[in-house]
């Protein structure tokens, strides 16, 4: 990041695609390491951020996989803005658990959850214009967009997310943080 | 499993990675680099079985060489210079690992194997952060049909480590590599669910899986992904006393593996790893309990040793003390043993203690004439090296199933021959060249008249006095056939296939040793007659006896009795101190027993003999006390203590003690004092064994005189 040597913090954006969340929530255990992480950035567009529209950043940072065509669209419209992706977790990055849907019939899957599901009475699978449909498979980011930067990690966990964003922050490439990051 | 190498070794320099290394011709690139220290990423290579050379994730650079080679398949040669870690060496090691994840469908977070999978553990050595060739995304089966093992052709990375440990290890060859190329998968049998297989379930396959396709379905939902520390011991399922690595968390057992001994035995079976799992954690016996007018009451020890010690004080049995009998488990280890015969002498004063065993305990120590040392019998190594083995009334892998991976093994690798006397079709039938179905009890008849056949059609040189070759049994004789349920001829084939043979080895078990001392003989005769003796003098005879310690009771002197000549009419007290799962011999014995003033049974969990008895009292499990085995080897090794005894259970010394305190007297006990002279000698050393016999002994023999070996 060239301008860390000026004044004007550089501009972040996280978005939730196909995941739980929990990158996310290991993201916020880098507990007081956000303030220090504060006087670097701005978070200008997160789950966590009231905006519609992601504006241009310096660092986007992908968490979940490609399930539906909206995490298509959005993984799409980061990159175009962003100028560093990272893929944040194993769902963005390997596939991991909602890859798991890959092994059954995408149509078997929706019947499951919303017709044959043990609680459900006279249940449909939802259908409507403004509702994304699922992509027949799911892939991580990289499949469709060049990623510039991984941190794996299901979730990754606390201390690889701030070595690797510090990494980032100082111009370095993020690489695997032995001993700390991980798969699961 | 061994190979000896008898070649002298001729050593050989290599340079590695720029450092001066030596080897041995012989050793392969990757033998000399761990010898030297240096770390080779592996993922097909397992030590100990045969090397194939598939992962490709051990490549290295050799000087001279324009390919990469194997460091597992490629010898080292004299001179050699070679490069392990340079970074196009890393970098094609990562994409083979990004190319074994994208091929199938590995998910970590969901894998029991996840934290330890070599797979795994490889990608965070290379640094691997993503997968960059596009995921096949395969639709594979899992295949859940095994009562113990699981089978998750996902994570599956086709190393064939299992199918190598199934084969070269286990004899079993129930997996196998089917289809081809992308499509190659593993397969057990001809493409069966594994739980309809002919898998053995030793769950060596799961030891060997280097990722999280094949797993123990029993201990992981337990393990989770904690670090548990283990515990080296000896199995005591049977008479074998494999080495085992076992985990423990609080009172319960996770997990039992094979652990690592000072000889080859490197594998454990379905009773070692899961019935033996199973026994330490069913809910055992807490409390001694009474029967008071048919209905049993949970009582404390003190109620109880002062019931014991009234019934052993009174009435005929407090008249007499003989009339108080002790039946002891060989399954039981040496120290309990000891206590108990020290308990028996000093504080009940009486001597007869025997055996809740069968007939062959006895059986087979007169016949041997073993008085008190180990019988001079073959071990484990002369099974790996016979080339015919004759079972005899024994079903291997019921009785001993490593032993039974043996037999597979020598015959899958055609170095011996597998030959059967067994009156049923046992696991081990459909390797046999060659099978007789003797009549029951008829074993010595017809191998007798083996003998006589062998000397008679010249087809070896008679050993050991000739003329007593006329007072065996004859084929000849006109009832022989009727008798034995064997035709001349079925003798005269097995005669030929015996002398054929350079190094037989007859292995034998309950079936025959318990029809007693004579069918014993007619083996031993075979050994004398046939010159069959390994190197060092001992019988080329394998015994498979019934539990774990037979071979450590027989030890204790010339056993006084077994179960089966049990004298009921002279016993008013029993007390029946039993293994964890004791099947008691023969049917019928309980009932005969049920008459008794008194049966007090000492065992683990309830158990049959607790039907007829009249007190129980808790004993620590096999897994809750330390104690000394010896193995059918004739091997000492100690069993450690795994887990801590339950609230209420107390130790076999404490138990003794309460009933002798009940009785007036105190016990102390000495082990030392009590244990058998034989075993005093280091841990894993084989105790001092009795003499063979140079003699054929027959039934004319003994009548004139002629001393029974015993």
């Amino acid at each position: 990041m060239a301008n860390t040597q000026s004044n004007e913090k550089l501009k972040v954006a996280t978005v939730w695609l196909g995941g739980c969340a929990g990158c996310h929530m290991s993201f916020l255990d880098i507990d007081e390491n956000l303030l220090e992480l504060a006087k670097l950035v701005d978070i200008v567009h997160s789950p966590i951020v009231d905006t519609k529209e992601i504006p241009p950043v310096d660092v986007g940072i992908v968490e979940g996989g490609i399930c539906n065509e909206h995490n298509l669209h959005v993984l799409k419209d980061l990159r175009s803005k962003a100028k560093v992706l990272v893929s944040l977790g194993d769902c963005a990055g390997l596939g991991c658990v909602p890859m798991m849907r890959n092994l059954f019939d995408t149509q078997d899957v929706l019947d499951r959850a919303y017709v044959a599901g043990e609680s459900t009475a006279l249940g449909q699978v939802p259908e409507d214009e403004e509702l994304p449909r699922l992509t027949d498979k799911v892939r991580p980011i990289h499949e469709y967009v060049k990623v510039d930067a991984y941190i794996p990690g299901c979730p990754p966990n606390a201390e690889s997310i701030w070595k690797s964003l510090q990494a980032l922050l100082s111009g370095k490439p993020a690489e695997f943080v032995k001993n700390v990051s991980h798969y699961d | 499993m061994a190979e000896t190498n008898t070649q002298e070794a001729v050593q050989i320099n290599l340079t590695i990675n720029g450092k001066q290394c030596t080897g041995t011709r012989g050793q392969t690139i990757l033998d000399v680099c761990k010898a030297n220290d240096i770390h080779v990423p592996t993922l097909c290579h397992c030590e100990g079985l045969k090397p194939v050379g598939g992962c490709r994730l051990c490549i290295v650079e050799i000087e001279g060489q324009r390919r990469l080679n194997t460091a597992c398949t490629t010898p080292a040669t004299d001179g050699m210079v070679i490069q392990t870690e340079t970074p196009r060496l890393h970098d094609l090691r990562k994409r083979t690992l990004e190319l074994l994840f994208a091929e199938r469908n590995h998910i970590c977070p969901f894998c029991p194997a996840s934290g330890s999978c070599e797979l795994q553990q490889s990608g965070y050595d290379h640094g691997m952060t993503h997968v960059r060739y596009g995921y096949l995304l395969p639709r594979l089966e899992i295949d859940n049909s095994h009562p113990y093992v699981a089978l998750d052709h996902n994570r599956c990375i086709l190393c064939s480590r299992c199918v190598r440990a199934c084969d070269q290890w286990v004899g079993a060859h129930t997996l196998d590599l089917c289809s081809r190329g992308s499509l190659t998968q593993i397969a057990a049998d001809n493409g069966v669910p594994l739980g309809e297989s002919s898998c053995v379930s030793c769950g060596m396959c799961i030891e060997v899986c280097p990722t999280g396709a094949l797993f123990d379905k029993i201990s992981n939902r337990v393990i989770g992904r904690q670090e548990v520390p283990s515990t080296a011991s000896v199995c005591t399922t049977c008479g074998l006393g494999c080495w085992t690595s076992v985990k423990t968390r609080g009172r319960s057992l996770l997990q039992i593996s094979s652990g690592k001994g000072p000889d080859n035995n490197q594998i454990i079976c379905k009773r070692g790893r899961y019935e033996a799992l199973k026994v330490a954690n069913r809910p055992a016996l807490k409390q001694p309990r009474l029967k008071k007018a048919g209905e049993w009451a949970d009582v404390e020890w003190d109620a109880f040793a002062e019931e014991l010690a009234k019934r052993i004080t009174s009435g005929k049995a407090g008249a007499d003390r003989s009339r108080v009998a002790a039946l002891v488990s060989p399954s039981l280890p040496l120290e309990t043993i000891a206590m108990v015969r020290q308990f028996f002498k000093d504080v009940i004063g009486s001597e007869r203690i025997g055996w809740a065993d069968g007939p062959e305990l006895t059986s087979v120590a007169r016949a041997f004439g073993m008085n008190g040392k180990s019988g001079p019998l073959a071990r484990m190594s002369d099974l790996e090296d016979s080339d015919l083995v004759v079972a005899i009334g024994v079903d291997l892998q019921q009785a001993a199933p490593v032993a039974a991976s043996a037999v597979r093994r020598v015959v899958n690798a055609r170095t011996a021959q597998y030959v059967e006397l067994n009156p049923r079709l046992t696991d081990l039938s459909v390797l046999s060249s060659y099978r007789i179905a003797t009549k029951p009890g008829r074993d010595s008849v017809v191998l007798g008249a083996t003998l006589r056949t062998m000397v008679q059609r010249n087809l070896i040189q008679a050993n050991g006095a000739a003329g007593a070759i006329d007072d065996l049994p004859d084929t000849a004789e006109p009832m022989f056939e009727a008798a034995t349920g064997v035709a001349v001829e079925q003798v005269v084939r097995l005669a030929s296939l015996i002398a054929g043979a350079r190094r037989p080895i007859f292995v034998i078990g309950s079936g025959l040793t318990a029809q007693g001392e004579e069918a014993v003989e007619s083996v031993i005769n075979l050994a004398v007659g046939g010159n069959y003796f390994t190197e060092d003098g001992r019988y080329r005879i394998l015994e498979i006896p019934r539990k774990a310690n037979t071979a450590g009771a027989r030890l204790f002197g010339h056993p006084e009795f077994t179960m089966a000549n049990f004298d009921f009419a002279k016993t008013d007290v029993l007390l029946m101190f039993l293994g964890d799962d004791e099947p008691i011999w023969p049917d019928g014995w309980l009932e005969k027993a049920r008459p008794m003033v008194h049966v007090s049974v000492f065992a683990s969990h309830t158990q049959p003999a607790c039907e007829i008895a009249h007190s129980v009292a808790p004993l620590a499990t096999w897994a809750q006390r330390e104690g000394t085995f010896v193995s059918l080897e004739g091997r000492v090794q100690k069993a450690a203590k795994l887990l801590d005894l339950p609230v209420g259970v107390q130790p076999d010394a404490e138990v003794l003690a309460a009933i002798a305190k009940a009785m007036g007297k105190s016990f102390k006990p000495d082990v030392e004092a009590n244990l058998p002279g034989g075993v005093k000698v280091a841990e894993g050393q084989f105790v001092p064994t009795a003499e063979p016999a140079g003699q054929i002994v027959t039934c004319k023999s003994k009548a004139q005189g002629a001393k029974s070996r015993g």
